[in-house]
């Protein structure tokens, strides 16, 4: 009979505990999972666009016929930021950068590290560490043939309890030497947040 | 029998008093405005406070984002960006979880019915619009000083998109409050309350609303313009300038943007409304030549204060009822007059009146505050009746004492505000300038070095807090 009590009062406790729900929960999750949770820009929202832009520009025919037999330099431009939310747009820039890479098509000029590279190639020059047959010389950097520049803009708009934003990304490829843009394309997301009638 | 009640009516009364007592850490029964007046008095004798101590209690508190935007405030004005920006985030971040929780939300509810039955200073504080769209304004100051262009330009948009949704908001709260009003039967248009704040009218007359504000459109044209952005500046510098015509300094960007960006007609229709007879416009800011801007905030927007009406309540007899007013004498805008070897390089002019704005609001919410207070009054009334009919006159006597001790008005509102704004725009010979900026309200004339590189605008931020003068120089 003891027995019988203390086996149905542990079980009352865990039945308890499980029904809280207050235990806080932690997981894995995919990068690109596609459900929203707030009308932010989120991770999903990079991953997409990031996948639209690389798709959209290797698969361009121009830009296939070009990058045939050769792998053209690019630059990458800072995104605009026209949004009403701070982004980390260096890690938008970042994933076209790498999947693009990846692609072995084009190859990148990373203006972010200049100031570390001049230390270093100063330190190879003048410190007298560095055999001067293998130091690097000044001027030796191959410029840019292309600038990728891009753009990301908002528009918020409410009504009633509903949100809705929708967003814009517009990539360009630019020649520098021609000032043409051999390529352009955007990437359009809408989020649509409706607020709850009852909640806590 | 007599002397007993008496005696005992004695002891209720400390009791309720001593009750009362255990509470005075937040503002639902200490007035507001003492818990920020260390902070004002700080700034106005430029004594210092700890941040890393100041309203920590306070900061985690259900009006999180009333004392985080006063800390933040503080925090900028003394030079603590850091402190500012990590501030104004924080109140920032709950006001969009509270724009984002469920209508109809638990915590909410809870609120409200403790503000029915104690007074409005339990409901949790959101932020006036004016407030939320300052609060974005000052953040985007505080991305500038740290030379964070795109994030100040996140911030503009920001404020500028509160602006609109202010005016949305406030349109539906009214009906709300109407609404109730209807379905309780209660005239919130009562003529005791209307009479209070007509004193008022004379400064919230100078503002069409309560929310839209120039200096905030300002600044805003000016962060596109260093964005390269002269489209967007020049929408900006004319919704400013609709607020404020009369500003000269806003005249001429209007005229000066509407020339390079060639819109000839409204040129044409800007030349025939604001005749200048300098034209140097066209050319300003080119050749050897830089800006000096200067943002100039005065003062300490005004405090509000308590009045009590009181209201027959049937068989409870008269209810005190608590409104919020403000009572200051308003005096006029106060140039700030910049010179350089004692010569006068300009005077500031008006771009924004907060004292307005905040009378305003108070206005607009007068008829949402009346219908909470007569409900809360009748709920009160009840219950005194009740007591009486459970306790007898002692129960009664208890729960009248509580219902005017309990009754405050809400005084809260983010004092550290300026009182007004005033902007100063000019181009100067490029070089290093010493200069004194005189203000008969300051206690001395405050010196400060300026460097005006050509081709560059350089933003000096000077408050004025009582007898204190504090500047920043930042330049682009």
């Amino acid at each position: 009979m003891k027995i019988e009590m203390k086996v149905l009062l542990t079980a009352a406790v865990i039945g308890a505990f499980s029904l809280s729900g207050c235990a806080s929960t932690m997981q894995y999750g995919d990068a690109g999972s596609a459900k929203p949770l707030t009308t932010e820009f989120g991770s999903s929202d990079l991953q997409q666009i990031a996948e639209a832009m690389v798709d959209s520009m290797i698969t361009f025919p121009p830009m296939v016929e070009m990058t045939a037999s050769r792998r053209p330099v690019v630059s990458v431009d800072k995104v605009k930021n026209k949004t009403m939310q701070h982004i980390d747009t260096e890690s938008v820039t970042d994933s076209i950068r790498t999947r693009l890479i990846r692609s072995g098509k084009f190859r990148f000029i990373d203006r972010t590290t200049d100031a570390q590279t001049i230390e270093e190639l100063k330190t190879q020059q003048d410190s007298g560490l560095v055999d001067k047959k293998t130091a690097v010389d000044f001027g030796q950097q191959i410029g840019a043939e292309f600038l990728l520049t891009s753009n990301l803009s908002e528009i918020k708009q409410k009504a009633g309890s509903t949100t809705d934003v929708y967003y814009k990304f517009t990539m360009s490829l630019k020649n520098l030497k021609t000032g043409i843009l051999e390529w352009s394309d955007e990437k359009e997301i809408r989020k649509v947040f409706k607020r709850g009638t009852f909640g806590g | 029998m007599n002397v007993i009640l008496k005696i005992c009516n004695r002891i209720a009364l400390l009791a309720v008093v001593l009750i009362m007592s255990g509470c005075a850490a937040s503002s639902t029964f200490t007035a507001y405005p003492h818990q920020i007046q260390p902070l004002i008095n700080s700034l106005s004798n430029r004594t210092a406070i700890d941040l890393q101590q100041c309203l920590l209690g306070e900061c985690k508190s259900k009006d999180l984002i009333l004392y985080t935007m006063e800390r933040g405030r503080y925090a900028q004005v003394v030079g603590n960006s850091a402190v500012s920006l990590a501030d104004f985030t924080a109140a920032m971040d709950k006001i969009r979880e509270n724009d984002t929780k469920a209508l109809i939300s638990a915590s909410a509810f809870g609120a409200n019915v403790a503000a029915t039955a104690v007074n409005d200073n339990a409901i949790p504080y959101e932020g006036e619009g004016y407030e939320r769209v300052l609060l974005h304004h000052y953040q985007a100051l505080n991305y500038l000083k740290k030379k964070d262009l795109d994030g100040a330009g996140v911030e503009v948009r920001r404020a500028n998109a509160e602006q609109n949704d202010s005016l949305k908001r406030f349109e539906k709260e009214l009906d709300g409050a109407q609404e109730e009003a209807r379905k309780k039967r209660i005239d919130s248009n009562s003529g005791r309350i209307d009479r209070q704040y007509a004193q008022m009218d004379e400064v919230a007359g100078t503002v069409k609303n309560s929310f839209q504000n120039a200096y905030t459109f300002y600044v805003s044209g000016f962060i596109y313009e260093l964005l390269q952005q002269p489209n967007d500046a020049y929408i900006d510098y004319k919704k400013a300038l609709e607020i404020y015509p009369d500003n000269s300094y806003l005249q001429k960007d209007v005229l000066r943007l509407a020339a390079t960006l060639d819109m000839r007609e409204e040129l044409d229709e800007l030349r025939q409304r604001f005749p200048r007879e300098d034209t140097r416009f066209v050319t300003e800011g080119g050749g050897g030549n830089g800006e000096l801007l200067v943002f100039f905030e005065d003062g300490f927007v005004p405090q509000k204060h308590e009045i009590k009406i009181p209201l027959p309540a049937g068989k409870a007899g008269l209810i005190a009822i608590a409104f919020p007013i403000y009572q200051e004498k308003w005096s006029p805008q106060i140039p700030l007059r910049v010179l350089s070897k004692g010569e006068l390089i300009g005077s500031t002019e008006p771009i924004c009146d907060v004292r307005a704005l905040a009378v305003k609001a108070l206005k607009e919410k007068a008829p949402v505050i009346a219908t909470r207070q007569i409900i809360r009054a009748i709920a009160k009334g009840v219950t005194a009746a009740e007591a009486k009919k459970q306790m007898g006159d002692l129960g009664q006597f208890a729960a009248i004492v509580w219902n005017m001790v309990s009754e405050n008005a809400d005084l809260r509102s983010w004092l550290t505000l300026p009182a007004n704004a005033q902007i100063l725009r000019t181009s100067l010979p490029a070089g290093r300038y010493s200069l004194s900026l005189h203000h008969p309200m300051a206690g001395a004339v405050t010196h400060t070095d300026v460097d005006v590189p050509a081709n560059t605008k350089t933003i000096l931020h000077v408050v004025r807090t009582g007898q204190q003068m504090y500047t920043t120089v930042t330049t682009f």
